[in-house]
């Protein structure tokens, strides 16, 4: 099964899903989920660890085996859900069913006077509303050259660009640079458009 | 089944943008639309909901933007309509890409990408209602000789 594997722990099963579950993977996934349920186990964990897109023909699977769970009044929960897909179950109103806190959006380290900042997720205008002020925050405090690490940045429109901009001119400001690093090729495209290529120091 | 054309409207409020890109996402897929096209559609959509959103509607409130994405041919279109103030997005001055970036202007970049990113981008003004279209072969074609 490219999309699940399933681990059974007496009563309980643990379904780990991977990959890009969009519309084909829900065909694939149909069945099996269903064999999983007719087990009847009376706890059910959905593992989206590394889920990278998850589509509403997957979410429906998904939502109607927390009905199911929860009219047998078993204990349906979800784990270590990515923050895109936690946007997604946030749409539907069907967060609570995941466990845990949020991830964090971004981590920084500073090390030999640079400051790294790894960005996780799309860079949408949504995205880059949630951390500008804190990201900001950091590089204004910051003395030294500035690097996005983007490797973990799959999609980046021009709020991004605008982010970096600000990123660059702080740096300036303290005669230092700002720098873009491991990115990816549909993301350079970008910047070469916005005319910013000289901000891409290295890519994946 | 293929859906060769789907309708949504939605509000004018930057979340709005997740649903728009979740319906888009589930339309390329039917139709196969992946990579740097899907990339490319993606951006065109954000930038031009964001900016109708920024910008469209001088009274505050809920405002509906209605969506419209078509496949027919090979060709991908993709509307969208407001009742916002009369504005024409693709007359908005193109960003200097040669000025230093410590003396950028914000402002006239999201645009820049999308005429850059699309085939064909029409804007036009029918009673109240602003509506851009923006249209994208699926296959690019090869330069004329």
């Amino acid at each position: 099964m490219e999309f699940m594997t399933s681990q059974h722990d007496g009563s309980g099963i643990v379904l780990t899903f991977r990959g890009r579950l969009d519309t084909v993977a829900s065909q694939e996934l149909k069945h099996p989920i269903r064999a999983e349920l007719d087990r009847q186990p009376t706890n059910l964990t959905c593992n989206f660890q590394d889920v990278t897109y998850i589509g509403s023909a997957v979410l429906r699977l998904i939502f109607e085996a927390a009905r199911e769970l929860q009219r047998r009044n078993g204990i349906f929960r979800v784990t270590h859900c990515p923050t895109e897909i936690r946007r997604v179950f946030s749409l539907t109103g069907m967060d609570h069913i995941i466990e845990g806190g949020e991830g964090p959006k971004f981590t920084h380290e500073s090390k030999d006077g640079t400051l790294r900042i790894f960005l996780h997720g799309r860079m949408d205008a949504l995205r880059v509303g949630e951390i500008r002020a804190s990201v900001r925050e950091l590089i204004s405090a910051h003395r030294g050259p500035i690097r996005f690490d983007i490797a973990a940045v799959p999609y980046a429109a021009s709020a991004f660009v605008h982010l970096c901009i600000d990123a660059s001119k702080s740096a300036k400001a303290s005669t230092s640079n700002f720098g873009l690093e491991k990115v990816v090729p549909d993301t350079a495209h970008i910047f070469r458009l916005a005319g910013l290529q000289s901000l891409i120091l290295s890519s994946v | 089944m293929k859906n060769a054309e789907v309708k949504l409207t939605v509000k004018n409020r930057i979340e709005d943008l997740l649903r728009v890109n979740s319906i888009f996402e589930s339309f390329a897929t039917q139709h196969d639309i992946g990579g740097k096209l899907r990339y490319h559609l993606l951006v065109s959509i954000e930038e031009i909901l964001t900016n109708i959103i920024k910008y469209g509607f001088d009274e505050q409130g809920v405002h509906p933007i209605h969506i419209t994405f078509r496949y027919d041919s090979g060709t991908i279109e993709m509307e969208f309509e407001d009742r916002g103030r009369e504005f024409n997005p693709l007359e908005v001055s193109e960003p200097d890409l040669d000025t230093p970036i410590e003396d950028r202007q914000l402002g006239g970049l999201g645009i820049h990408l999308v005429k850059n990113m699309v085939d064909v981008a029409r804007y036009r003004r029918e009673g109240d209602r602003n509506i851009l279209l923006l249209r994208k072969a699926k296959q690019a074609t090869a330069p004329s000789a």
